[in-house]
């Protein structure tokens, strides 16, 4: 009796519809998981499997084994992990004052701000400045032009603009000094923004290519998807000058389904990062402080 | 406990961040070649070899063990010191436009080609020098290298060449053909591989409607066609009916013409009404208009399509996939002969170029340099450079010639530089035999049955004024309609009026002017 | 008490209001102090290299450098102004932002109300990451999929059409389905992600004020209506605001790899129309007026924009 009188038919339809949207979603990446899996022609037979036929480990071969693989995946690893430590802070510290009605000179911040969202100087003002500062061929190269966006900061002032200002009063009236406010109190309560963020910056990272085609001159300083797009455009223009399967030899080119392993080997790792961020997007936990 | 948490992150971030930084400051912080040197043991302490530092686009940025020895080769032999800087294949135009505003130039640039943006402003400002009396002592390059190359590389219209060009060989690509299904509908292959249009039509067709491979569905089509780099959907035949791209004319306003732009000259209509009509009849792919290079030889690898464009020296590049998918599967190799004179002639692609090098302002010794250049070339090192090392490239096993085992790809031997018209370079010393036997003739042919434009790839200034580049677009949008069959092939008059109109009467103008200085010079 | 006092101390209030920037700064020196890193990265590596859009009102020469190449004022930008195409081009990427406003605005907020409701917890977090898949693919597989898809001979699509009795329709050369398609690939590719922002937004949404609705009497729906959607409307309006912003932005990608010249009429947007002007003359000085157009446009909307939003009380600034 207690089930029946929980069941809503909002519940069902609404269960129903995302039930038949996360197959649709989910198709395509079944399809890519299947193909990567699969040799160059069954793909040419089927590209809309979705099962791996003619189970063909030949995409991954060739890429696991590259020797850049190791040193670019590293390298991945250490540009977002310090660009999203190092970003997070810069966005806490610089969205609370904003998030502040009362800042004076607030407006004028806040254009300055859109302003950099809008306005780019391109590509070669940006590498000469990079030069200047002595980054060229350096991971921090990597790191730093995406350290801090605008799009991003606004996001986190304004939801610490939400956040009730009894709290700031309540913390003030005890004594409490600017960066305990913010660190012990404010920062702990916007953890949902935080972790949104830390995933935004995170896969921003994760995915980045160009700037490591402007900054970057040794192989050693390869970021992941350089090395994994360099796979697949080398792969294209070995056939582009002619190379036919007998010059090959084992390495013989597979330019589908590389496509496909390269994203496999992009997506996995976020996915398995998510479910860490997830449980901070859990509702009403932070405000419950707010009462007690 | 949160603070602490953030702040030991944010401080360990940063110590990484300093820590990462004084690595690979370590490893080159400079905008110079700090890149794979084959030799970075030979100390520059003092010696007095020369240093020749080349930024070329290969397909992988690491050298290979072949590349290496061969780099190493060239060292001793000629005395000097190679340095190879070479970008991610996904950036090289964006990094040669960077090379050129750091102020850090190598000697030896790679330029894709003659109008490549960089190219033409690095010959402006004086950056790339003009090598003729450099390849007065090159014998091999001067030999082997095609006449138009060194017209189309003197860009600024006097005699200077500014480039040494990285020969490719000039072809007249025509038809693969599905032997099995030409058995089927019962198509006699022709001995000297000649058909006439009105035999490719009858294939067409009977690849189309006649189930050629057996399946009992009417699920294949005639030819594999696919939109060129423009998106643009061209017409499948083009030389058959007369274009040959820039030509003297017989009379009339101008002295050059390319037919397409001929009022008086109906051959590009006839070319748009062949493709409208196949089109109509559904002999072409039905995804035509959306398929790139890709798809269209995906399809034709799937069995969709029967007939495809392509190079003569893909034999087996095509036929191992097919047969994947189909074991009785085979090709052959056919010419579409011009409809009124029956020959077989066909617009050469380009100038005989694939991309080109530049000696830049910097080099100290251009010579030198143009020396190692025709190395490559020389008897001597000829076909170590074609077929690479023992236990390296290849196996020696009584004789016969094999691929090595974790044989690797070698661009910089084998596509720094070529020779004109040498078909030999598509064939390796593992290739069979048989294949060589059969793809000779068809590859042979196409080399010969070229005929040049004479426009040498030339862009005249009126090519780059707002109302010419925007009609290209109408231009383009009105073929490609035409060619689907949803526009008349007559709109093309209006069309061609139009282009006149925007622009197009300045461009024949001034590609005549150049055409009658470039023919007046290498006379 | 109280009542004589008062006066007393609104008096040394005011005194205070008088020294009132320097003495809010130094009572907020936190405040400011916090600001300068953040700024300080603004102004090195934003606002500097934005010197160089100086390139759009010269002919930039690499080899002279961006200061010695020669000034050529506003002739790009006639160019642009000049051009026939330019006026259809405008038009284009009006109309496809307007789609993409139309239809993959509202989408994340929809799915994201719905996946809010959703009880159970495991289900919730497994759709949830299945729903974020999309936005790891590639625009160029997806547009290989999507033109298989479509395809007039092997697409599932037309197989569904040819089912029905009619003839197979080709979808990627009509103006007429273009906007459709590249809209819906662009909601599936990225409705699940934009879900992320707005679920981070109803985390703040106080639990009691669904207890007390419920107590009213609202049904699930009016749980939404009256809870739910307020409680997000400032996050809403800040991601509306900003979208405005890049109102002539449309993506490259994703329009280059699925239009033809068929469809040019409805399909050509800025960033083609620079690319394709680019590969003839790659001209970095023509790309960098075009840009410095739309960043202008958007700048301007976007003050409109937050304008018209300050007088409902949601602004951003």
């Amino acid at each position: 009796m207690r089930i029946w009188k929980r069941f809503e038919w909002f519940d069902a339809v609404n269960y129903t519809l995302l039930l038949l949207i996360c197959v649709i979603m989910l198709y395509p990446f079944v399809n890519v998981a299947a193909v990567s899996f699969s040799s160059y022609s069954s793909f040419l037979e089927n590209p809309m499997m979705i099962w791996p036929k003619q189970l063909s480990f030949a995409a991954y071969n060739q890429i696991l084994s590259h020797p850049v693989l190791l040193s670019s995946y590293t390298n991945t690893i250490i540009i977002t992990v310090c660009g999203v430590a190092i970003g997070i802070f810069l966005y806490i510290i610089t969205a609370y004052p904003l998030s502040k009605k009362h800042l004076k000179g607030r407006n004028f911040f806040m254009v300055i701000v859109i302003f950099t969202m809008l306005f780019n100087g391109g590509l070669i003002p940006n590498f000469y400045l990079i030069r200047e500062l002595g980054l060229l061929d350096t991971l921090t190269a990597l790191v730093v032009p995406m350290l801090l966006s605008g799009f991003n900061l606004i996001l986190m002032k304004n939801f610490m603009e939400s956040l009730p200002e009894e709290l700031e009063e309540a913390a003030k009236m005890d004594g409490a000094s600017e960066p305990y406010l913010l660190f012990r109190i404010i920062v702990p309560l916007s953890m949902p923004i935080i972790a949104t963020l830390c995933l935004f910056t995170a896969v921003g990272y994760w995915n980045n290519f160009f700037n490591a085609v402007i900054y970057i001159r040794s192989v050693e300083n390869w970021p992941l998807m350089l090395f994994l797009r360099e796979i697949i455009e080398g792969a294209r223009m070995q056939e582009i000058s002619g190379a036919n399967a007998a010059e090959v030899g084992k390495n013989a080119v597979v330019p589908e389904t590389l496509k496909y392993a390269t994203l496999m080997i992009v997506m996995v790792p976020i996915l398995c990062v998510y479910p860490f961020v997830q449980k901070y997007f859990v509702q009403g936990i932070t405000l419950g402080s707010v009462k007690g | 406990m949160k603070k602490t948490w953030k702040g030991a992150f944010a401080l360990t971030a940063a110590a990484a961040m300093l820590f990462v930084t004084a690595c690979s400051g370590g490893n080159g912080g400079n905008a110079g070649g700090n890149n794979t040197s084959a030799n970075s043991e030979k100390e520059q302490s003092g010696s007095e070899t020369l240093k020749i530092k080349v930024m070329a686009n290969h397909d992988q940025a690491t050298l290979s063990a072949s590349d290496k020895k061969w780099i190493e080769q060239m060292e001793k032999d000629m005395g000097v010191d190679i340095e190879y800087e070479i970008p991610p294949v996904t950036g090289y135009q964006e990094r040669v436009q960077l090379m050129l505003a750091s102020g850090d130039y190598p000697d030896l640039v790679y330029f894709p080609g003659t109008n490549d943006q960089s190219f033409v402003n690095a010959v402006k400002d004086g950056l790339i020098v003009p090598v003729n009396k450099y390849i007065e002592s090159a014998e091999n390059i001067k030999k082997y290298t095609y006449e138009t190359s060194w017209n189309a590389l003197k860009v600024q219209q006097d005699e200077n060449i500014y480039g040494i060009p990285r020969t490719t060989v000039i072809r007249n690509d025509a038809f693969w053909f599905r032997k099995d299904w030409l058995a089927k509908i019962g198509f006699d292959i022709p001995a000297d591989s000649e058909i006439t249009v009105d035999q490719f039509t009858e294939i067409l067709t009977k690849f189309t409607k006649d189930d050629p491979d057996g399946n009992g569905k009417a699920d294949t089509y005639g030819l594999a066609a696919g939109v060129d780099g423009n998106k643009v959907l061209q017409p499948v035949l083009t030389s058959q009916f007369g274009l040959l791209g820039w030509q003297k004319t017989e009379g009339g306003d101008y002295q050059y013409l390319d037919a397409t732009y001929d009022r008086k000259s109906d051959a590009y209509k006839k070319a748009l009404d062949y493709t409208a009509r196949l089109s109509g009849e559904g002999l072409l792919d039905p995804d035509a208009a959306v398929n790139n290079a890709v798809s269209a030889r995906e399809r034709f690898w799937r069995g969709i399509t029967g007939v495809m464009g392509g190079f003569a020296g893909h034999y087996s590049w095509h036929s191992t996939e097919l047969k994947k998918l189909n074991a009785n599967a085979d090709l052959t190799y056919l010419f579409v002969k011009n409809e009124t004179d029956g020959k077989v002639a066909g617009q050469g692609f380009g100038v005989g170029l694939w991309g080109f090098w530049g000696i830049t302002s910097t080099a100290k010794d251009p010579q030198k340099i143009v020396d190692m250049l025709e190395y490559y070339l020389d008897d001597a090192n000829y076909e170590t450079m074609m077929n690479g090392y023992e236990d390296i490239d290849y196996k020696n096993e009584n004789g016969k010639l094999t691929v090595a085992d974790n044989k690797e790809e070698a661009p910089v031997r084998r596509n720094t530089m070529r020779r004109a018209g040498d078909i030999q370079i598509y064939f390796t010393a593992a290739t069979p035999q048989e294949e060589i036997d059969m793809s000779k003739p068809w590859l042979e042919k196409s080399v010969n049955t070229v005929v040049l434009s004479k426009n040498l790839d030339f862009m005249p200034e009126a090519s780059k004024k707002p109302n010419f580049m925007d009609y290209k677009k109408t231009w383009d949008q009105t073929i490609m309609s035409i060619v689907l069959g949803q526009t008349p092939v007559d709109k093309f008059d209006e069309l061609l009026d139009g282009w006149y109109k925007n622009g197009g009467e300045e461009y024949v103008q001034e590609m005549n002017a150049f055409i009658e200085k470039s023919e007046g010079a290498s006379k | 008490m109280q009542a004589s006092t008062e006066p007393i101390i609104s008096a040394q209030h005011q005194a205070r209001r008088k020294n009132t920037v320097l003495n809010y700064v130094l009572q907020n020196k936190w405040l400011y102090l916090f600001l300068v890193p953040g700024f300080l990265y603004l102004l090195v590596f934003k606002y500097i290299p934005m010197l160089g859009l100086v390139i759009a009102f010269k002919e930039l020469s690499l080899v002279k450098g961006i200061m010695a190449s020669p000034w050529v004022g506003l002739e790009h930008f006639q160019y642009l102004f000049e051009s026939q195409e330019f006026y259809k081009v405008l038009r284009n990427s009006l109309l496809l932002s307007l789609y993409q406003l139309l239809w993959a605005f509202p989408a994340p907020i929809v799915l994201a109300l719905m996946l809010n409701e959703v009880r159970h917890m495991l289900f919730k977090r497994v759709s949830q990451t299945i729903l974020y898949l999309p936005h790891f693919i590639s625009w160029v597989v997806l547009a290989g999929m999507i033109i298989n898809f479509l395809s007039p001979s092997t697409g599932l699509v037309n197989h569904i059409v040819e089912a029905l009795g009619m003839k197979p329709i080709h979808f990627l050369i009509e103006p007429d389905y273009f906007r459709t398609i590249l809209v819906s690939a662009e909601v599936w590719k990225g409705v699940g992600w934009g879900t992320i922002i707005y679920l981070a937004a109803m985390t703040g949404i106080d639990p009691t004020r669904y207890e007390s609705a419920k107590i009213d009497g609202a049904n699930r729906f009016q749980q939404i209506w009256y809870v739910t959607l307020p409680g997000i409307t400032t996050t809403i309006v800040v991601l509306l605001i900003l979208q405005v912003g890049v109102i002539l932005d449309n993506g490259f990608e994703q329009v280059f790899l699925l239009y033809n010249p068929m469809t040019y009429s409805v399909a050509d947007v800025f960033e083609t129309y620079t690319y394709r002007i680019g590969l003839i003359d790659g001209r970095l000085s023509f790309a960098a007026a075009v840009g410095l157009f739309k960043s202008l446009v958007g700048l301007v909307l976007i003050l409109i924009a937050n304008r018209i939003a300050r007088s409902f009380g949601n602004q951003i600034w």
